[in-house]
């Protein structure tokens, strides 16, 4: 055992306010390494709403399945699905919705996605700047729908933001996103958002999807209201999916 | 505080009110201190976005300082979202600025009048931070002159060279009746083509059509 640094790295990945010469954050990469470890988060939208989806991995057969939970509603039109360390994206998310509620009380008015998503963003960029402290190793898919219509935001650990018609995060991300370009045209109603995010969230999973190993949320256009969806409907959908 | 209330009744008055497609603000331009007219000139309604105007009333320098942090926080706010704030939106973060002010607060009331997307608005801010909405109101020493009229010849459905008219008149009669009130007025619109100052000749022609008194 070790502590030399590594050839390569050569030590510029022990503080992260330092850049290895050839300009690396290397806290932040390995940040987002963590994040690809993460069980597979998708969401899509389509001009009806937004189709939250993530797999659950349950590392015990005794762990009772209502804790386990990796989708949150952020505020009544806005939701968010995570990937990566569980207990940073619990605090990211006790963040967007403290930040809801404080635009609400500035302004009067519903914070946009848009705005949410930056300020998240900022939080995260903060954790890549100052000593001490370590980079979020969680993504968050950021899904709701306002006056400018249904829109996804992906947060990386860098603080980097994009907007996405679809997107896969975490384990194996690069074939479900094979999927979903493959299958963004299909993509016409809510529906559809439904079965293609089923289809590729399959790709990433060993076992055959259920209704215990996925966790599903919609927004839709018209009602702009998270909800998350049940059990029952679950099962629903993979059946329809299957047909 | 019965110190800071008095200060208010001081001078000014500011006249705002919603007709059926825009708002209209009009103030006189007289600012006191004490019994002497310390400018005859002053200024009390701004352009804050070119959908919103807002009147201040109340100590200068106070309202000059307010006049430009909301300018900033608009254009700030312009910038991130991508587009403009709403007259709710500023009005709210108006009362939270001078509610943070609580123990030395900013000497002010204001009228903030604009259109969004729901149409015009008014708002009265007052210096604790209490925030209303209202059809159309008044501030300042001469503000209970200026009710008097105001009660008996407002509606909201009037056009907006009606409600230009009215407030001139308004005006006019604090003008009369407010020894803190004086020298000329001012008045803006704000429509769908946003925020404009009257010329002095719209104003005048307003003026002229207030009946000559017989006494």
């Amino acid at each position: 055992m070790s502590f030399m640094p590594q050839q390569g790295a050569m030590g510029y990945d022990r503080a992260i306010t330092v850049f290895s010469p050839d300009g690396k954050l290397y806290q932040v990469e390995y940040a987002e390494r963590a994040i690809e470890k993460g069980a597979t988060a998708i969401s899509i939208k389509c001009p009806e709403g937004i189709v939250l989806l993530v797999e659950k991995r349950f590392a015990s057969p005794l762990i009772e399945p209502r804790s386990y939970e990796k989708i949150f509603k952020i505020d009544d039109h806005i939701g968010t699905a995570t990937s990566g360390l569980i207990g940073d994206a619990r605090v990211l998310v006790d963040k967007a919705r403290l930040d809801s509620q404080i635009y609400q009380l500035t302004y009067s008015e519903t914070i946009s996605v848009e705005e949410l998503a930056k300020r998240i963003g900022d939080h995260k960029q903060m954790y890549t700047q100052y000593g001490g402290i370590r980079p979020f190793g969680a993504s968050l898919l950021i899904a709701g729908v306002d006056d400018n219509g249904p829109q996804v935001f992906v947060t990386h650990p860098s603080g980097a933001l994009y907007e996405y018609k679809a997107k896969a995060i975490g384990q194996n991300n690069k074939e479900v996103n094979d999927v979903l370009e493959k299958k963004y045209g299909e993509v016409k109603t809510l529906e559809d958002a439904i079965r293609v995010s089923l289809e590729a969230i399959s790709t990433s999973m060993e076992e055959p999807v259920t209704k215990e190993n996925v966790e599903m949320a919609l927004i839709r256009t018209e009602s702009r209201q998270f909800e998350k969806v049940s059990d029952e409907m679950i099962e629903k959908y993979i059946e329809a999916q299957k047909a | 505080m019965n110190e800071v209330e008095t200060a208010l009744r001081k001078g000014t008055t500011t006249v705002g009110l919603i007709c059926a497609e825009s708002a209209v603000l009009a103030a006189d331009t007289r600012a006191t201190a004490g019994t002497l007219v310390a400018s005859k000139r002053a200024q009390k309604i701004f352009e804050i976005e070119p959908h919103i105007g807002l009147t201040t009333a109340g100590a200068v320098g106070d309202t000059q300082a307010l006049v430009s942090i909301l300018r900033a926080e608009a254009r700030l706010y312009r910038m991130r979202t991508r587009g403009p704030i709403t007259v709710k939106g500023l009005a709210t973060l108006t009362a939270n600025v001078v509610h943070g002010q609580r123990y030395f607060p900013y000497l002010v009331q204001l009228m903030m009048a604009g259109t969004d997307k729901g149409g015009p608005s008014l708002y009265m801010i007052d210096l604790w931070g209490g925030l209303s909405e209202e059809r159309m109101a008044s501030t300042g020493s001469g503000s209970p002159v200026a009710y008097g009229l105001l009660e008996n010849r407002y509606d909201p459905e009037m056009s907006q060279d009606d409600g230009i008219d009215l407030a001139v008149a308004t005006l006019k009669a604090a003008l009369e009746r407010d020894s803190a009130t004086g020298n000329t007025i001012e008045a803006a619109v704000i429509d769908k083509e946003g925020f404009s100052k009257l010329e002095d000749e719209r104003v005048k022609e307003a003026l002229d059509k207030v009946p000559e008194q017989k006494y």
